[in-house]
């Protein structure tokens, strides 16, 4: 049946491509070559705050206040879709409840627009039930992989093929470009292939959108991805990591066809370290050859992620910087906090970059497409970088302004006077000329020089670099019962120099949360109509803190040269390993390669059956 | 706002018992656990409610002359976890009934609710009919007391006539002396979830714990309602501990059961559950009973 007017077979968008090298590998003799098959399943968000908005019409202007990652765009959706000037409408996004990707989308805005126009500009609230969160917003895509690979003899990646098709449900939201993004980054994770070639799909089908969640389509490649990888090594009696290391990404690297380079990495040292830690040889060696009820094991595999979403999309953000009458200063940044922190680091950055305390930055958290300086929202692991620049280049700005103005009273060259902890300080002997307060409260009011001293610009970030990580996990398998105890588990990530180590590592912690939600529990499931079964949290099933392990985050800190900070992306990244690394755990402890999501018990029990271990 | 028509609050078991008798299609509400999420969903759309929330004689428990348990409706679990009564004569109810939700509902819920909203899901059930356990009804025409499993008529509907309300849970002497017991919950979590299938066991054996006096075997979401393995216990009366007892569970299990598939689990792997639970469950209250011999 087709869904869609013009999709014929129901797809969306496909493409079908291959890089110089794959034909000629096939027909190369001394290749061993492997297939296997992966499947993912729909999983989504459960942002704490279910999607909210509200809407009224003050002054002739319909204003829009929602719960959204990505206010900026969201005022021009809403214009088009009413058909009225986008500066007609205005967006403010308060303090949100988490997003992870869902907010990354027009939901209900520009209905609630229309709708107030219906009733004389009076307010209009839409807030959905977890239920209708469920069904009615988006998730993650399910996606199924085919893989053929062939290797040389001694462990090198020789030539791969992947069939990817991805299920979009019954509305294109982010589309194709989701599962886009899982090939690229399956061609760039092992980049030392000789052949690559890709047939990729995006189905429509009779269920629920997916769109956007933390990590893009990755977290389903990595899963199927680092299977692979593992189960090639098993077969060849490769030791894993040694195989990975021998063909993964390296220094320099060059995306095929587009500017997205290999800046800096900490892969290997991650992996090290996370080798280290959960101590890994001596396991892998207590671990062999288990019988019994109880097995343990433990598995690893490894990611790379992109920074922000250049050269795909546009790059472009901004900010501004006030001068206050006590030598504090305003920020505005259209880039929005949704949870991350994403503030409190910009706060800092403010901070270093001019020379002011910390508490001399006073951040606007809420943005107001009225009022707050452009930016394509939180999304992409992109702030810290793409914003990141905006704010180095405005706080920049600034300080030679502030210093520029210090001239005046000082009468002493700007470049040998600085800024340092809110006061103007000599470069020769450090000593303190006079406090920011001081300066600014004479710039305000002096009738001679008066001036307000401010800051704003814009970056089209033409930039785009590889942030990295591994994974770690033991396992404990109850096989009568199919379940798995995760005992101990760590990511180190190589996000280039971490700006705040607290937050860094929450973001940590709740991305391998989310992963052992999508390892273990998660699976939206739905009946042959397209019913969603499971669409509340008691049957859609997300750990609690009782089913949770210690959840160890770690860095590797190379500086990146393209990052403003020397930083790189870390707010999707730690969702991406978890699974597969739990996967191989089990494998390593049963003997039982999983290849499809989640490991729940039944599905153990059936294989542990089949394979007559139980 | 819930959608319901009106809330009585009863102060007294007569109270209580009239309330019922002058709205006769309203539903009780005790600590609210389960109805409240009812509501919610739009379950008693239009309907009374009555609480018995604040009928202080129907909490609390006590032990008789007899040695029999005295449980009253409205007892929390928190309450019930925290007795002495409870912990020196039956402790594993107390291992049973903490699986039940999380702390906050354990604080809420309670026991008489667990038993009538009649699920077959429910955690306190499975213990208490491996214990013989006897429910005591109240109504205008005073009171009766019938076996646990006889309260249930079918999923969700309890052998209540107009007027009546669960009062007194009573767990015989007979019922559990000498008993060792365990309850196996299996859910996909530790903690706030609702089993696949839940398990209990209790047994008895002999004074040089070389046999098995008695074993008696229920489940919880195995069936429609909360069952009894009637014909694996039989086959399971008098007989040496051996190994071998587990293969009587591998064996007639199955006959006492009656599965179905659902979206939480096939009928094949809640079968496989049964057997499972049931032989780690007797396992551990053999344990328990002292038997020392390598199963």
């Amino acid at each position: 049946m087709q869904l869609h007017d013009g999709y014929e077979r129901n797809i969306v968008a496909q493409d079908h491509y291959s890089y110089e090298g794959y034909e000629e590998s096939q027909s190369d003799e001394e290749l061993i070559t492997f297939e296997e098959e992966f499947e993912t399943p729909r999983a989504q968000h459960c942002h704490i705050e279910n999607p909210v908005s509200y809407a009224y019409i003050e002054a002739g202007k319909i204003v829009v206040v929602s719960s959204t990652q990505i206010p900026h765009i969201i005022r021009r959706i809403v214009g088009q879709a009413l058909g009225i000037h986008w500066g007609k409408i205005r967006i403010i996004k308060p303090y949100i409840g988490g997003g992870f990707g869902n907010k990354q989308d027009a939901l209900y805005e520009p209905l609630l627009a229309y709708l107030c126009t219906q009733v004389g500009g009076r307010k209009i609230k839409l807030e959905l039930t977890r239920e209708e969160t469920f069904t009615s917003t988006r998730s993650r895509h399910a996606m199924n992989f085919k893989f053929k690979t062939s290797i040389t003899k001694d462990g090198r990646l020789h030539s791969r093929y992947i069939e990817a098709i991805s299920d979009q449900g019954a509305y294109a939201s982010h589309g194709h470009s989701v599962v886009r993004n899982s090939v690229k980054n399956y061609s760039d994770m092992y980049s030392q292939t000789n052949g690559f070639k890709a047939d990729v799909y995006t189905v429509y089908t009779n269920m629920g959108t997916s769109g956007a969640m933390r990590a893009y389509g990755i977290p389903q490649i990595a899963f199927a991805c680092e299977s692979h990888m593992e189960d090639i090594a098993y077969k060849m009696g490769f030791d894993p990591i040694e195989f990975r290391k021998k063909n993964m990404m390296v220094l320099g690297h060059k995306s095929k066809d587009v500017d997205i380079f290999c800046y800096s990495t900490g892969l290997e040292e991650c992996i090290d370290k996370g080798r280290e830690y959960i101590k890994w040889d001596k396991k892998r060696e207590m671990y062999k050859n288990q019988t019994g009820n109880i097995r343990k094991g433990v598995g690893m595999s490894i990611f790379c992620y992109k920074t922000g979403v250049f050269p795909f999309s546009v790059e472009v953000s901004s900010a501004r910087l006030i001068l206050n009458q006590d030598g504090s200063v305003q920020l505005q940044m259209g880039a929005t906090e949704i949870g991350q922190g994403a503030d409190t680091v910009f706060s800092q950055m403010a901070a270093e970059t001019v020379g002011l305390k910390f508490e001399d930055v006073h951040i606007t958290s809420t943005q107001d497409t009225d009022i707050s300086p452009f930016d394509l929202g939180a999304y992409a692991s992109r702030q810290t970088y793409v914003a990141g620049k905006a704010l180095k280049q405005t706080a920049e700005m600034l300080k030679v302004r502030i210093l520029d103005y210090a001239k005046i009273i000082l009468n002493i060259e700007p470049e040998n006077i600085d800024i340092q902890d809110s006061n103007i300080v000599s470069k020769e002997t450090g000593e303190t000329l006079m406090t920011m307060e001081a300066l600014a409260t004479n710039a305000f009011y002096n009738r001679e020089s008066a001036v307000h001293i401010s800051a704003e610009s814009t970056i089209n970030c033409k930039q785009n670099t590889f942030s990295f990580g591994a994974c770690f996990a033991e396992v404990s398998v109850d096989m009568e019962l199919g379940t798995i105890d995760v005992v101990n588990i760590i990511n180190v990530h190589d996000s280039g120099k971490i700006i705040n180590p607290a937050l860094a590592a929450a973001q940590v912690h709740g991305g391998m949360s989310m992963g052992l939600g999508y390892s273990l529990y998660e699976e939206m499931i739905y009946d042959k109509k397209g019913i969603l079964l499971n669409g509340n949290l008691l049957d859609y099933k997300i750990q609690t803190a009782m089913d949770s392990p210690e959840l160890i985050a770690e860095f590797v800190e190379p500086y990146d040269p393209s990052g403003p900070y020397g930083n790189k992306a870390l707010g999707e990244p730690p969702t991406i390993p978890v699974a597969p690394s739990i996967r191989n755990a089990v494998f390593n402890a049963t003997g039982i390669g999983f290849n499809s999501l989640p490991l729940n018990p039944e599905k153990l029990v059936t294989a542990f059956k089949k394979a007559k271990l139980i | 706002m819930f959608d319901f028509n009106n809330i009585y609050e009863a102060k007294t078991l007569e109270d209580a018992i009239a309330l019922l008798k002058e709205h006769p299609d309203a539903w009780i509400i005790a600590g609210g656990t389960d109805t409240v999420i009812a509501m919610r969903e739009g379950h008693f759309a239009g309907r009374d409610l009555v609480s018995i929330n604040g009928v202080k004689e129907l909490a609390g428990i006590s032990i008789d002359e007899e040695k029999n348990i005295h449980i009253k409706a409205n007892t929390t679990f928190r309450q019930i976890a925290d007795s002495n009564i409870i912990k020196e004569n039956i402790p594993y109810f107390i291992d049973a009934v903490e699986t039940i939700g999380g702390p906050q509902i354990r604080n809420a819920a309670t026991i008489g609710g667990n038993i009538s909203n009649g699920f077959t899901t429910a955690d306190a059930p499975p213990t208490l009919f491996v214990l013989d356990t006897m429910v005591t009804i109240s109504g205008p025409d005073g009171e009766r007391t019938l076996p646990i499993w006889d309260y249930y008529v079918k999923s969700e509907v309890m052998d209540l006539h107009m007027g009546e309300l669960l009062t007194d849970i009573i767990i015989p002497y007979s019922g559990y002396n000498s008993y060792a017991c365990n309850y196996i919950k299996y859910a996909v979590r530790k903690s706030l979830d609702i089993v696949l299938l839940g398990c209990a066991v209790a047994c008895k054996v002999s004074e040089d714990k070389s046999r098995l006096k008695e074993v008696r075997i229920s489940y919880g979401a195995a069936g429609p309602l909360p069952l009894r393995a009637r014909k694996t216990e039989e086959h399971l009366k008098d007989i040496k501990i051996s190994k071998g007892i587990f293969d009587i569970i591998d064996k007639y299990v199955e006959s006492d059961v009656m599965l179905r598939t659902d979206m939480r689990a096939t009928k094949e792997f809640r079968l496989h559950l049964c057997k499972v639970l049931a032989k780690r469950a007797l396992k551990k209250a053999l344990n328990d009973q002292g038997v020392t011999e390598d199963l």
